[in-house]
């Protein structure tokens, strides 16, 4: 049945699972245990907002500057740059392998692989020229 | 078209998708399937008890595949639920590590974890800052005006939905298309074995060869937003703003 | 994996796009002063480049021949660099009338000329696009890029409205026409167009490919502003900066149908596929028909001179969809007359946006009908110019525009059985229709008298398209052959 074979594949990550489920599960049962345990004495002065001690100063509902978008938004573009990079780097060997020449013969070494992300990081390195141009990564 | 209405409609999407993918999951291979699941396994080192110990544990990949869909599903409908948007979306960060789940079950190992880094990582920050950026009021009553329109739009998502449900359900999977990719054995283990199809290196080898130009084409559209994004954010000179634009406010921070 | 390196050769259109493109994000981040001409030239100079790569790998290859690159990602035959060539046009035509433009609404902007080329390069991807993933990041680059171009112009709270909705229900088209696709992949097995239809006749699932296609229907509906996914357009390209919204309507759209005639004209078409086994023509037909009727009967109703283009550009594609529905149930002539509608199209827009830019100025942008009174006297040029694109937008001989819905009717009728005719019936009526509204504009400019002086933005590029465009319009009237046979 499918479910089965999905067992047998999902065997390879049961360290993981069993590490991300100890996690969930003393998170849970500490916070558990903390609500159901622990003294409670609620009083209005502990549910105010806490601001590094002092008094609350305005509203948290202001308008934020556009700036916080725009580092956001250059992030996930590297980001996403980087997440190609991961099978790159993984696969380089075998894409700078050049077939043998005849039999018996050594594989070479290529460039293919190597040029393939240079010409991907070249566009945005013209990129990155831009928003370092524009000042858009500084913070005045 | 109002917000809602897009995310209404986006949410519908997920679970179309999910349902797809249930369905094409949960399809029995025919009588002879475990047979079929044991020659996908070509004699790569998976011995006879940890076969036992799979089969027996079927049960258990049913149980983590409902809950990881109805973890989608959920999350979907606690971003549509909620007034406040930072809760929505963190909603929607449940839905994408479901997501990321579902994947891990079909094989594909890679595009879970990039679903994790970038959905639920990056886009996730870029979703707070876009709402930390306008900073709407949650309390805005919903518009009575267009209720006909709403109506409308509500039932013919309705229909959408049955007929979608309908013509998913009756997806025929061929027993060949559930034959397990070939199985490769764990770097550094031979006992184990990996099965090669959604692995990192199996994605990086078809991006860097047969996706090759597609790969390359991704660049322009990066550069593309990079410019866009800040040749269309970039403040304007103050003698440029906006007549009637409310300065921005300080930056937060304490 | 078969890396071949001539393959580069054949998107030479492609590479000198993104390159002079990323030439100019470094011009920019380098560029001191207001005065942005400099890029425009650039800009000019490889759109002019591409454009000539184009003509020799045009002329290179066979009429007929055509050749999987890239492991079957892009094809190159003569009807892509056709289309390569013409997005090039295009390119350098709308790069030439910005300037005037950015100088008399104040938002000199250089990025914009980087976008846009890049955008270009996008659409010569579509042009090219010989599998569905080629065929989502060329809409993704094109369509992200003119997003962008519609909002540069920060200070107008009308872009800011267009550029959102545009994005808004762009991205939406986006996530339908994903879906689509994922669902024809997963029906067909196979995301190259090649193998398509084979696969797709032979699928153990018809009614996911038949839902994975109408979705897809749906996506470039929206891309090209087809009824009822149309709602967005008048809006955006009335906020849009007028050189953008020329490319809007002449290169997005082009390059919209490019794509199409690729997926469903090509690959998926022959006389048993459309109304059969995988079904796209029958929707596309009657989306024709509501495009064309909606577009006209809104644009009749306008007195802006912007949103009556951009009503008249939402019937044009209607008609642009007839091409594509006949030559999907199999008639011989409708890639070529497709092609030379596209270009008549095209130029024609640009032409007649071009007037528009150039009309206003600084202190009036007169985008009413009333403010173009009495131009023939004034500026008897601009208002010729301005006639000849009307009429050619008419369909009047001897114009480009005539010949163009001539020859996609002509397709239309060539469809066996008569099925199209009724579609021909209302597409002619149309015509007739639209005259009415495109005449008013002309009786305007010549039998009215002018009720305040012109002040026309002048610029040399500017108006160098302006008497470039109608002259290709009525040379493409005269001498049709040439023009018809680049779509083969």
């Amino acid at each position: 049945m499918l479910y089965t074979r999905l067992a047998l594949q999902l065997q390879a990550f049961t360290p993981a699972g069993l590490a991300i489920a100890l996690a969930l599960g003393f998170c849970g049962l500490f916070t558990l245990l903390a609500v159901a345990v622990g003294p409670k004495s609620v009083n209005p002065e502990k549910l105010k907002p806490f601001e590094c001690g002092s008094e609350p100063i305005g509203s948290p509902r202001g308008r934020y500057s556009v700036k916080f978008y725009q580092v956001a938004i250059l992030f996930l573009v590297f980001d996403i740059e980087a997440a190609f990079m991961y099978p790159w780097a993984l696969l380089f060997t075998k894409l700078s392998t050049t077939p043998a020449a005849g039999p018996g013969l050594p594989t070479g070494v290529g460039i293919f692989g190597f040029v393939e992300m240079l010409l991907f990081v070249i566009v945005l390195v013209v990129a990155l020229t831009y928003v370092w141009r524009k000042k858009a990564i500084g913070w005045e | 078209m109002s917000g809602r209405v897009l995310a209404a409609i986006a949410a519908l999407f997920l679970v179309l998708g999910l349902v797809a993918a249930g369905t094409a999951a949960a399809q029995p291979a025919g009588g002879d399937a475990p047979s079929v699941t044991i020659q996908a396994t070509p004699g790569a080192g998976v011995s006879t008890a940890s076969r036992d110990i799979a089969t027996g544990s079927g049960a258990g990949m049913a149980i983590l595949f409902w809950a990881l869909a109805l973890g989608t599903v959920g999350g979907a409908a606690f971003v549509l639920t909620r007034r406040n948007l930072i809760a929505a979306v963190m909603g929607m960060v449940g839905t994408f590590l479901a997501l990321a789940g579902l994947y891990m079950m079909l094989y594909a190992s890679f595009l879970a974890v990039i679903q994790m880094l970038v959905y639920a990582g990056a886009i996730m920050v870029l979703f707070v800052f876009v709402i930390m950026v306008l900073n709407r009021p949650e309390d805005e009553p919903w518009g009575m005006v267009g209720l006909p329109g709403k109506a409308l739009a509500g039932l013919a998502m309705l229909y959408l939905l049955v007929r979608l449900v309908m013509l998913v359900w009756s997806v025929n999977v061929p027993d060949t298309a559930l034959v397990a990719p070939a199985a490769v054995a764990f770097p550094g283990d031979a006992a184990h074995t990996v099965y090669e199809f959604g692995s990192t290196a199996a994605v990086g080898t078809s991006l860097f060869s047969d996706y090759l130009f597609p790969f390359e084409a991704i660049s322009i559209l990066l550069l593309i937003a990079v410019v866009g994004a800040i040749a269309v954010a970039r403040p304007l000179n103050d003698a440029d703003e906006l007549p009637g634009a409310q300065p921005p406010a300080p930056t937060g921070g304490h | 994996m078969t890396f071949v390196t001539t393959d580069m050769a054949y998107i030479a259109p492609l590479l000198i796009l993104t390159v002079t493109g990323m030439l100019l994000v470094i011009a920019e981040s380098f560029f001191r002063g207001r005065d942005r001409a400099g890029l425009m030239g650039l800009a000019v100079a490889g759109s002019v480049a591409s454009f000539v790569a184009s003509v020799v790998l045009y002329r290179q290859l066979e009429p007929g021949s055509s050749k999987l690159i890239f492991d079957g990602m892009l094809v190159a035959d003569r009807f892509g660099f056709a289309l390569t060539g013409l997005f090039s046009v295009i390119t350098a035509l709308v790069a030439m009338s910005t300037p005037a433009h950015q100088r008399e609404h104040g938002w000199e902007n250089g990025e914009y000329y980087a976008i846009l080329l890049l955008s270009a390069a996008g659409m010569t991807m579509l042009a090219q696009a010989a599998h569905l993933v080629a065929i989502f990041i060329g809409v993704e680059t094109m369509s992200i890029g003119v997003y962008v171009m519609t909002a540069l112009r920060r200070r107008s709270r009308r872009g800011n409205e267009a550029a959102l909705k545009y994005f808004l229900m762009g991205a939406f088209a986006t996530g339908f026409l994903l879906y689509g696709m994922a669902l024809v992949y997963g029906a067909a097995g196979t995301a190259e167009l090649a193998q398509m239809k084979t696969k797709l006749l032979a699928t153990a699932n018809p009614e996911i490919a038949i839902a994975g296609i109408l979705l897809m229907v749906i996506a470039f509906g929206f891309k090209l502003a087809a009824v009822p996914f149309h709602m967005w357009a008048p809006d955006a390209y009335e906020g849009a900066p007028t050189p953008v919204t020329a490319f809007m309507a002449a290169g997005v759209k082009a390059a919209a149908v490019a794509a199409m005639i690729r997926l469903f004209g090509q690959y998926l078409g022959g006389d048993v596929l459309p109304f059969g086994a995988v079904g796209w023509a029958s929707p596309m037909v009657i989306i024709a028909g509501l495009t064309i009727t909606v577009g006209n009967i809104a644009a009749v109703r306008q007195n802006n001179v912007k949103r009556m283009l951009a009503y008249s550009s939402i019937s044009h594609g209607g008609v642009m969809l007839v091409g594509l529905a006949a030559m999907g149930l199999g008639s011989s002539t409708g890639q070529s007359s497709l092609v030379y509608y596209l270009i008549a199209y095209s130029i024609t827009t640009i032409a007649s946006f071009a007037v528009v830019s150039w009309v206003g100025s600084r202190d009036r942008e007169r985008l009413l009908v009333d403010d173009w009174a009495g131009l023939g006297q004034k500026h008897p040029a601009a208002a010729l110019a301005m006639t000849v694109a009307l009429l050619s937008l008419g369909g009047l001989p001897p114009t480009a525009g005539f010949f163009g819905k001539f020859y996609v009717f002509k397709s239309a009728m060539d469809v066996a059985d008569n099925q199209l005719i009724w579609l021909v019936a209302i597409g002619v009526v149309n015509s007739a229709i639209s005259i009415y509204y495109y005449l008013r504009l002309v009786t305007a400019m010549y039998f009215r008298e002018p009720t305040e002086p012109f002040t026309p933005s002048r610029s040399a590029p500017l108006e160098v398209v302006m008497v470039l465009c109608p002259i290709i319009i009525l040379a493409m009237g005269l001498l049709p052959g040439f023009w018809l046979g680049l779509g083969n």
